[in-house]
């Protein structure tokens, strides 16, 4: 019962933000932007269309309304996914149907690299933190530090200056060959293809989960149940296995949850690096454009990515940690 | 943007007043000394601080230099036709980009408009943070409820999609990049100095000092700032560094200031001239290694900081 | 012995992986060739020519298209009433096989080809001409409404099959402009209301789009390929291939390695860069690609703000918004001496490498009949001194000695804002080049890189003095030319310039009875801009394209406009009729070496010899283990 009071009041509280950020992204997309969206689009587009003809499609945005009336329905669009169609990018193409279809690939990229680094990291960091100074951890540490201190589209560039452009040992970019294979052959070019984007995000983002993991254990260690357990004359990798790790991982989970949306970033980066035709080129494409239909679209669905992560940290909470399953 | 590890708070005992004859503001000023030459010893000790340092005192310096280098070098108007594109020579230590400009003279430019970006933002992001994390910590529950419900609004935006958005509605100067940065990145300064300032407030000097009627803006002032003093420091070296990697991750996207270079616009001019394909690698390394080592200079430093600063790190 | 179990599962693991990846790596080359071997075609006919873009297609309904390739599928799809000349693109026999204007020159009679039918097999006579221009006028449709001259025609009509009639009210050359009108099937659309017609889709899955070119769009995957057919019986003789095809790139670095991997055969290039690499290794014979660089066909121009409310000549748009342009650029004496700051030739050199003109005049070179060339004691090149001297003539003076000079009548620093388009590639380049060039001669700029949205608010409230921006003019000077009357400020007038004798000239050009007549008006509105220098045209950008020769052959002697024009996308499709295979081409295999596939194999053996080292290890402390 407790577990359920817990997430409910997690739940509310994801709503509430949710609700504050479309709320600003209404101030940001419809009453601070400058220009006239419409004369702005005809002028970019090259259509030569007269006054009527633009008053036209001021009134199929939506625009010709009294603000408070576009608030509510702009929120209701939001929380439907209805982001209208895109002005430059794709003209007349819907947004969201733009998003879909590229929203698998770039999944598949962030979950595999997440979960690979979260792995690794936490796994390192485990080792790390208990042979605190060892060979292990010294070597990791400082990787780690550099790797913390690359931003991933450097890191990128660099694996494709290496592997691609010079050893031709992967593609320089893209998700699949121009000409699109069948079966078994499709997908190990996909693999090919995704190989080193998935590289770049994974080292990106280990090295912090790995320092994370490693103090969080350090600090947890040092508790007096550890040192109580140790003089029971409990074996050491069962005190590691059956009390650090566990209450370790439930600061480590928090700030995972709270790196998403830095990694969300990443992936913005790495696929322009790559050209790899997921949701975040899509992002770059649209900013470099100005198409400001699509960048909402982004905006809005970063958001609730965050916040879904967010949740999902919190389940995983409440099923690691007891104390909040008996409240 | 990254998160930083988990600093936590220090034990910080109550000023005890030595018998001497010196006046109040002589004996603290005694006491900053100590403590800041203790500080300092301690400091020396570690090798990565003491690394990180050097790091950040060289590019200071490179930053410094550049405010009296010759601007001519950077003019492609003036600079007369140099290769284009040319790897690393004599003449051209680190090599010419698409304009016959050297790279080694846009390096330095960088240097300083990276340096002067990344530390303004963490300087409105400190304040913003701090001067939050103080109220909400100390004020009363609906104060902190509001504050803090704002600040996990801002914890959970994905700072960079909001960057962008920014960015391209109000255009790309570098002033517009450090209010967003700064903006956008205050949320865990407010949520680490309210943790702070919840634990410090329940100190029993600080009882005391209110029951001697002391007001509020002098307890924050003479009380708790000073304790917070360090964990901010150190806070906020991490959130320089965290600053710079944001710049360059904005600047790469295409949004820096045209006329204000930083290595991020750099690396973002060298990308898009396919700098890759046509294996100008020195356009595209130069300021890609300066990041990383001055980002890599700021969370040695940090680190080094935190070790110092947080006694349970020291007492293991 | 849990150890030796564990060892063993663990070798076996690993030497399952590492067969995987070898025959995974098999597989993949037997598919390659076998792949390669299939899209190879024998002899000279057949074949899909494929073309990589990266811009997209939206609609192809001939009064809404917009894009490039969308122009590029109407002119394969569909006929105009003339076709553009290959060489000057003025009107030649097409549809059209013969024209006569009468003596008072106002009306025109076209013979019409015999014989031709619409993809469909259905007739195609000047009835569906004359239905076609009619319903554009009407209806007021789409972008190429002015061509059909609607304040000069007085009616359009088929008296026959093959006889189109075109009467207009005052004596004119417009209707061999040619006028870029698509002519569309009346049998299908002809029962359409004006709102219906403009939402037709003209193509939808398993209706091919009925035209009458050589082309018929057969398949589209929207957002990624769109396929057209040959048509045997096009009227013009039937292509040598059996398919055109256009793939869909997310940017060029993508599109440029699929070109060298031989996936697909042409491609028209943005990146100048790219275009380099791609010549000097075809230079080199390192590839079967060959680089060409076409003909300037857009412009890039630095515009200046002209509206001066105090003026009687001002258009009734400035008058209303005055907005804040700086005086100063009101002196034609500022305006001249930044033109002659501005060195042309380095920005073709450096900035778009070589690719393109010094720029003078707004009709591009490649509209060769009309682009005006200034005669050499009227051109203006570039000389910093002489920039100084015009303004220092001109009584400005830097009496401040902040190396800037001083407007005399009020005495502050000469500094104007500079707008840059952020989605220019090559925006905030040209504006540091300017900068730099005008410091030289004592102007300031404060320059400012934005969104076309905030240029758009500022020239529509005339709250800027300079801006960089760029046109594309059709082959016919109208529409450009337009642009400069006063009637367009706060429409399309770059620069709200406003001269009455220009505007004048203008509608004289629009009625001039032969081409003749209107080139001589044309060149001299050139002229004009010329001297006023309202906007400076800074450059003309060449197009670059790269085609397979290895594979494709009969391009290269097809160009269009001549000299030095498209390899493909031509205004009128020449070179898709010529194009075909080389005898004996053969497809080059694709793909790049699966270097994940090593990888795969290197971590297989590396667990291999993880589990023999368990295996090995087995015995010792065992008291290690939970």
């Amino acid at each position: 019962m407790g577990t359920a009071k817990y997430l409910l009041g997690k739940l509310g509280q994801l709503f509430i933000t949710l609700i504050l950020v479309l709320s600003l992204a209404f101030l940001l997309f419809r009453v601070w932007q400058p220009g006239d969206p419409v004369a702005t689009w005809a002028k970019a587009s090259g259509a030569k269309l007269n006054a009527e003809q633009l008053d036209q499609i001021r009134h199929e945005w939506g625009l010709d309304v009294p603000l408070p009336r576009q608030y509510v329905s702009y929120m209701g669009q939001m929380l439907t996914f209805n982001f209208g169609t895109s002005t430059i990018l794709n003209p007349q193409e819907s947004v969201s149907s733009m998003f879909w279809s590229r929203m698998a690939k770039s999944a598949i990229l962030i979950v595999t690299s997440t979960f690979a680094a979260i792995a690794i990291g936490v796994l390192l960091g485990i080792y790390g933190g208990w042979k605190r100074q060892g060979k292990v951890d010294q070597a990791s540490m400082s990787s780690s530090m550099i790797l913390y201190a690359m931003p991933e589209f450097v890191l990128g560039m660099i694996f494709i200056l290496i592997f691609a452009a010079t050893l031709h040992w992967f593609p320089v970019s893209l998700y699949e060959s121009p000409i699109p294979k069948t079966g078994l052959s499709h997908w190990t070019d996909v693999i090919n293809h995704m190989a080193l984007p998935w590289l770049t995000l994974t080292l990106a983002y280990v090295g912090e989960f790995y320092l994370v993991m490693r103090s969080s254990l350090l600090d947890v260690l040092g508790e007096e149940y550890i040192a109580l357990a140790r003089a029971k004359g409990v074996r050491e990798k069962y005190v590691l296995r059956k009390h650090a790790v566990p209450n370790a991982l439930l600061p480590t989970i928090t700030l995972v949850a709270l790196s998403f949306g830095f990694i969300l970033s990443g992936v913005i980066t790495v696929e322009l690096v790559f050209s790899y035709p997921g949701v975040g080129k899509l992002s770059v494409d649209a900013l470099r454009q100005r198409d400001f239909a699509v960048l909402q679209a982004t905006f809005v669905i970063s958001v609730i990515a965050v916040l879904l992560a967010n949740f999902i940290a919190d389940l995983t909470y409440a099923y690691l940690d007891p104390r909040v399953r008996r409240a | 943007m990254k998160t930083e590890p988990a600093i936590t708070a220090p034990e910080v005992q109550a000023p005890v007043l030595p018998p001497t004859k010196l006046t109040p503001r002589q004996l603290r000023r005694a006491r900053h000394r100590r403590t800041l030459g203790r500080f300092w010893q301690q400091f020396r000790q570690s090798k990565m601080g003491m690394i990180g340092l050097a790091i950040l005192i060289f590019y200071a310096g490179v930053a410094i230099f550049s405010i009296f280098a010759n601007k001519g070098a950077l003019d492609p108007t003036i600079t007369t036709n140099g290769p284009r594109l040319a790897g690393p020579s004599l003449h051209y230590p680190l090599g010419t980009q698409i304009d016959g400009i050297s790279v080694l003279s846009l390096t330095i430019e960088g240097a300083r408009i990276s340096l002067f970006v990344g530390l303004s933002a963490a300087l409105i992001s400190m304040l913003l943070g701090t001067l939050i994390g103080m109220w909400a910590g100390y004020k009363s529950s609906v104060h902190d409820a509001i504050l803090m419900r704002i600040t996990d609004v801002f914890l959970v935006l994905p700072w960079l999609a909001l960057a962008i958005v920014l960015a391209a509605m109000f255009g790309q100067n570098f002033w517009i990049i450090i209010i967003i940065i700064g903006l956008t990145s205050w949320a865990g300064t407010a949520r680490l100095v309210r943790a702070q300032v919840l634990s410090v407030k329940e100190r029993t000097y600080i009882e005391r000092s209110r029951a001697l009627g002391a007001s509020d803006a002098h307890v924050v002032l003479k009380h708790i700032t000073p304790n917070l003093m360090p964990i901010i420091f150190a806070n906020t070296i991490l959130t320089i560094a965290i600053a710079i990697l944001s710049e360059s991750q904005l600047s790469f996207l295409g949004l820096g200031d045209p006329n204000a270079k930083s290595w991020g616009t750099l690396i973002e001019e060298a990308f898009n001239h396919g700098a890759l394909t046509l294996h100008a690698w020195w356009w595209l390394m130069a300021p890609s290694i300066s990041i990383v080592l001055v980002v890599l200079g700021f969370t040695m430093v940090g680190f080094a900081m935190d070790e110092i600063v947080n006694p349970r790190i020291r007492e293991r | 012995m849990r150890t030796v179990r564990k060892g063993l599962l663990v070798s076996l693991s690993g030497l399952i992986i590492v067969l995987l990846a070898a025959g995974t790596a098999w597989a993949q080359s037997a598919s390659a060739k076998a792949s390669a071997s299939a899209s190879a075609s024998a002899g000279d006919s057949g074949g899909t020519f494929i073309e990589g873009t990266i811009n997209n297609m939206s609609t192809v309904n001939p009064w809404k298209a917009i894009e490039s390739p969308e122009y590029e599928v109407l002119a394969l799809n569909f006929d105009l009433l003339e076709n553009f000349d290959k060489s000057t693109l003025q009107a030649a026999p097409g549809v059209a096989t013969n024209w006569t204007q009468s003596s008072d020159g106002m009306t025109w009679t076209f013979d019409i080809r015999p014989g031709m039918t619409w993809q469909d097999g259905q007739p195609f006579t000047a009835k569906d001409i004359a239905w076609t221009y009619n319903k554009t006028l009407d209806c007021k449709l789409g972008n190429s409404l002015d061509y059909l001259v609607p304040e000069f025609t007085k009616s359009i009509t088929a008296p026959s099959d093959t006889q189109l009639v075109w009467t207009t009210k005052v004596p004119t050359s417009a209707p061999i402009r040619p006028p870029w009108v698509y002519i569309a099937p009346e049998h299908i659309y002809g029962n359409d209301t004006c709102d219906e017609i403009s939402k037709e889709p003209f193509f939808t899955e398993g209706h091919p789009m009925v035209g009458s070119g050589p082309f018929q769009l057969t398949d589209w995957v929207k957002g990624q390929s769109w396929t057209m057919t040959a048509n045997p019986n096009y009227w013009g003789g039937a292509p040598h291939i059996s398919q055109f095809k256009v793939v869909l790139y997310d940017n060029s670095e993508a599109m440029v390695n699929a070109l060298k991997a031989g996936e697909i055969d042409y491609t028209n290039l943005g990146s100048v860069d790219l275009f380099n690499q791609l010549q000097s290794e075809s230079q080199s014979g390192s590839t079967n690609i060959t680089t060409h660089v076409g003909p300037a066909v857009t412009f890039g121009q630095m515009s200046f703000n002209m509206c001066d409310p105090t003026s009687p000549d001002a258009a009734a748009y400035c008058k209303n918004n005055p907005g804040t342009g700086n005086p100063a650029l009101r002196d034609p004496a500022v305006r001249t001496a930044i033109s002659w700051a501005i060195d042309r030739q380095t920005i073709v050199d450096k900035v778009l490498a070589g690719y393109g003109e010094p720029g003078t005049t707004i009709v591009p070179p490649f509209s060769s009949f009309y682009h005006y060339n200034p005669t050499p004691d009227e051109t203006i090149g570039f000389d910093i001194n002489k920039a100084k001297q015009i303004l220092a003539d001109a009584g400005y003076k830097d009496t401040d000695g902040n190396g800037i000079l001083n407007d005399p009548k009020t005495g502050q620093d000469l500094n104007f804002r500079f707008i840059l388009r952020a989605e220019s590639d090559i925006g905030a380049r040209l504006g540091q080049y300017i900068s730099g060039w005008l410091k030289q001669i004592g102007i300031a700029t404060t320059s400012e890189v934005v969104s076309d949205g905030k240029l758009s608010q500022a020239w529509l409230s005339n709250d800027y003095d300079m801006y960089i921006w760029g046109w594309g003019p059709d082959p016919d000077p109208d529409f450009i030319l337009s642009t400069f009357t006063s009637g367009q400020c706060g429409t399309w007038s770059d620069t709200c310039y406003s001269n009455p004798q220009y505007d004048k000239l203008y509608k004289e050009q629009q009625t001039a009875a032969t081409p003749a007549d209107r080139q001589a008006i044309v060149f001299r509105m050139q002229d004009i801009l010329y001297k006023d220098i309202p906007e400076i045209v800074l450059y003309y950008d060449k197009s670059l394209e790269a085609y397979n020769s290895q594979k494709w052959t009969g391009l290269e002697d097809n160009t269009s406009p001549q000299p030095d024009g498209f390899l493909w996308n031509q205004y009128t499709p020449y070179s898709a009729l010529t194009v075909q295979l080389r005898s004996g081409a053969s497809a080059s295999s694709g793909g790049t070496t699966s270097g994940l596939l090593i990888i795969v194999g290197i971590l297989g053996a590396i667990v291999v010899i993880v589990g023999i080292v368990m295996v090995a290890r087995r015995g010792k402390s065992e008291e290690d283990l939970a």
